[in-house]
């Protein structure tokens, strides 16, 4: 059974399904629907690795079952990395829902009104992640998209706050009009080179007016989606009122998904446009230092949190200019150095949403001010929010400091110093909306208003999140070694 | 001689889009929009895929339809001080007219020159028909899903943004003599999404509606 390629591709889209149903029919609840789902989707995504593994990438044509001729599925390394860290966050966030679920049925909110849509949007979320992660092809990739966008936006405007619902449905119609954007691209794309195939769209793909109206169309919808700057007015309101879970898979795994069809679109279909290139690397530039400066600005923390993402959204875009004239070697540190980037700022942003959400439910404030002198109650969430922050910031030891030191390695190989200049700006804004943060947090002073139900399991979740995108750093070789390079993503 | 019913059949999608989205009276403009979805599904036909037809009848006149229908009622309350709170912040004349019309533009643009550089698009043809209505939707809903406040005017919009773009990667793959099926079956996702997306806003416009009663039912009562 292990050795049907087919079967092994259709499991983790078929779990979900099955794990949607369930929850849809609510049959077993809280951790005894839960706890099948994380290890099935664990076994799916083990299974597939070692296939991958032993026998080199899969492709499945997706002609054979009824789809235009040209779908195609195909799974590397990068979409296992991708599946497996999809999994561990899902279920880490999945986990953490059950407590934050339980900590308010407490506190008797009304936010648990609608916590039975919840787990079926989910598990839609999950399955629609893992085929965008197989997906090599525009029909799959916008089909993927498209169920992501949706349940994602549903899953935003779960929360009763009237702020949450304004900013849940301007991320709904700002999506449908990124992903039309995409759409009318991949139309013209296939009028122009008859594919919709990437592989083979990368063979016949030669600079000109149509596929540069296609590219900058399909880039435009993509960068809208993913809120890079300056297309990310969105972000901010969404992620800081929407529930915590939804924020956190939300800002590691959702947004992503875009960039990661953005940046295979631009690996595969780039002939000699290396002006747009280096536009890209200044908008990527103008994001990390925007989100940086307003997350300084603001007060509210999980706003800092979501300005921080913003500029971590900008360092991705800096592969593009660096992937683009420079050497082989270069280009080669540039993807490893993004993809690096891309994990350890997915777990650990996860888990600075999640500590701070720990943090914001005991005092029951959101202001910096009010946090004054938490550390004494949650020590250990402070220790996520600290570890974590590491990682945001790219302080050794940590994926970010990784990812950043392959990224500048890359910068200086190739020449482009610019970009060197931007890291490190970069870098010091993010230390210090950071170290802000904690100026509030130690200050002493006792607090008598706190909530001190906080469940265990909400503040483990949050420090092995942490300790991930830390143990990311330490052990770099086995992921790096799974992502090859660049070239190899579109190469037939 | 033989396009005129494709002429005539594109400028009526043309003028019906234009007319829902111009107009005030939303009990007329959802109407009106089951109607032209009847037009839109002749137009699929007339561009032989017959099954895109058949799916937009289904999922666009049938369920948006009757999506759009169930929410009439609570639309009308959508005008008035609600409509500041679904926009954030009450629009300046710049947000309102500028931007909107600033990105119309540059989807009629960009459309055009793309089909300029297609092929041929501008030689008479079936494709060139549809490819002038699809450019025109597009950029008419572009204008309205910016600028308009009222959300159920929204929803229309980009309904009809979306049926716009569906024509265009449509008539991409025609004017090449390509086969269509990859587009079409691009479009009929995307239709799927846009009715979807449509019954979350109504479900929302739902919310929005109850809270507003709310509201009115505390502040009516005499402390």
């Amino acid at each position: 059974m292990t050795n049907d390629p087919r079967l092994l591709a259709a499991l983790p889209i078929m779990l979900s399904a099955m794990w949607a149903l369930l929850t849809l029919l609510r049959i077993p609840k809280g951790f005894l629907s839960l706890a099948p789902a994380i290890v099935s989707q664990s076994a799916a995504a083990y299974l597939l690795g070692a296939y991958v593994h032993s026998n080199g990438t899969i492709r499945i044509d997706l002609s054979a079952i009824g789809m235009p001729a040209g779908a195609m599925l195909r799974i590397d390394g990068l979409s296992v990395l991708l599946l497996s860290a999809t999994t561990l966050i899902v279920s880490a966030c999945a986990f953490y829902s059950l407590g934050y679920f339980h900590l308010h049925r407490l506190q008797q909110t009304r936010t648990l009104a609608r916590e039975k849509h919840f787990w079926p949007l989910l598990a839609i979320l999950w399955g629609a992640l893992s085929l965008l992660w197989m997906s090599h092809d525009f029909l799959t990739t916008y089909v993927a998209l498209e169920a992501l966008g949706l349940s994602a936006a549903a899953m935003m405007v779960l929360s009763d706050r009237p702020a949450a619902t304004t900013a849940g449905l301007r991320y709904l119609f700002y999506m449908l009009l990124g992903s039309l954007c995409f759409l009318l691209g991949t139309g013209i794309c296939y009028g122009v080179y008859a594919e919709i195939n990437l592989e083979l769209l990368a063979r016949s793909a030669r600079p000109g007016g149509a596929h540069f109206i296609a590219m900058s169309l399909m880039s435009a919808g993509l960068m809208l989606k993913a809120a890079i700057f300056p297309l990310h007015s969105w972000l901010p309101d969404a992620h800081s009122n929407a529930w915590t879970p939804v924020s956190a898979v939300h800002a590691a795994l959702v947004v992503k998904g875009s960039f990661f069809v953005f940046a295979k679109l631009w690996v595969a279909l780039s002939p000699e446009m290396e002006a747009a290139a280096h536009f890209i690397g200044w908008a990527g530039s103008a994001a990390i230092v925007w989100g940086g400066l307003m997350a300084f600005r603001k007060q509210h923390i999980k706003q800092i949190v979501a300005y921080s993402t913003i500029s971590q959204l900008g360092y991705l875009l800096l592969f593009v200019p660096l992937s683009m004239d420079a050497g082989e070697r270069s280009a080669q540190l540039a993807w490893q150095g993004v993809w690096l980037l891309f994990f350890s700022h997915a777990f650990a942003k996860a888990a600075l949403f999640l500590a701070v959400d720990n943090l914001v439910s005991t005092v029951g404030r959101t202001d910096l001010e009010g946090l004054s002198g938490v550390d004494c109650y949650l020590p250990l969430s402070i220790l996520s929010f600290g570890i974590a922050s590491v990682s945001i910031i790219g302080l050794p030891v940590s994926g970010g400091f990784t990812a950043k030191w392959l990224l500048l390695h890359s910068a200086l190989l190739s020449g482009q110093w610019q970009w060197v200049l931007v890291l490190t700006i970069g870098t010091l804004l993010g230390a210090a909306y950071i170290f802000r943060v904690f100026k509030y947090t130690l200050a002493s002073g006792l607090r008598t208003d706190c909530n001190f139900n906080m469940p265990v399991s909400k503040e483990i979740v949050a420090l092995s999140l942490a300790l991930a995108a830390v143990l990311l750093g330490m052990f770099p070789g086995w992921p790096l070694a799974l992502l090859g390079t660049g070239l190899d993503t579109v190469a037939p | 001689m033989e396009l005129l019913p494709d002429v005539l059949l594109a400028a009526l999608i043309t003028s019906g889009g234009i007319c829902i989205l111009l107009g005030r009276n939303l009990r007329i403009a959802t109407g009106l929009f089951v109607l032209w979805c009847v037009f839109m599904s002749l137009g699929w036909m007339r561009l032989q895929v017959f099954w895109l037809g058949v799916a937009e009848a289904f999922i666009g006149a049938i369920l948006t339809g009757l999506t759009l229908r169930s929410a009439l009622g609570l639309a009308s309350s959508m005008k008035g001080p609600d409509a500041d709170d679904v926009l954030h912040n009450p629009p300046s004349r710049w947000q309102h007219l500028v931007i909107p019309l600033a990105g119309a533009l540059v989807f009629v643009g960009l459309a055009a020159a793309s089909g300029f550089y297609c092929q041929r698009l501008f030689s008479l043809s079936v494709c060139a028909v549809y490819a002038v209505a699809g450019i025109a939707l597009g950029g008419c809903g572009f204008f309205a899903m910016a600028c308009r406040t009222n959300l159920l005017q929204r929803v229309l919009a980009f309904n009809l943004f979306g049926r716009g773009v569906f024509l265009l990667i449509i008539v991409f793959a025609c004017q090449g003599s390509l086969p269509v099926d990859a587009p079409a079956f691009m479009a009929a996702s995307g239709l799927l999404v846009l009715c979807l997306a449509s019954s979350l806003v109504v479900t929302l416009l739902g919310r929005y509606h109850g809270r507003a009663q709310m509201q009115a039912s505390e502040g009516g009562t005499p402390p």
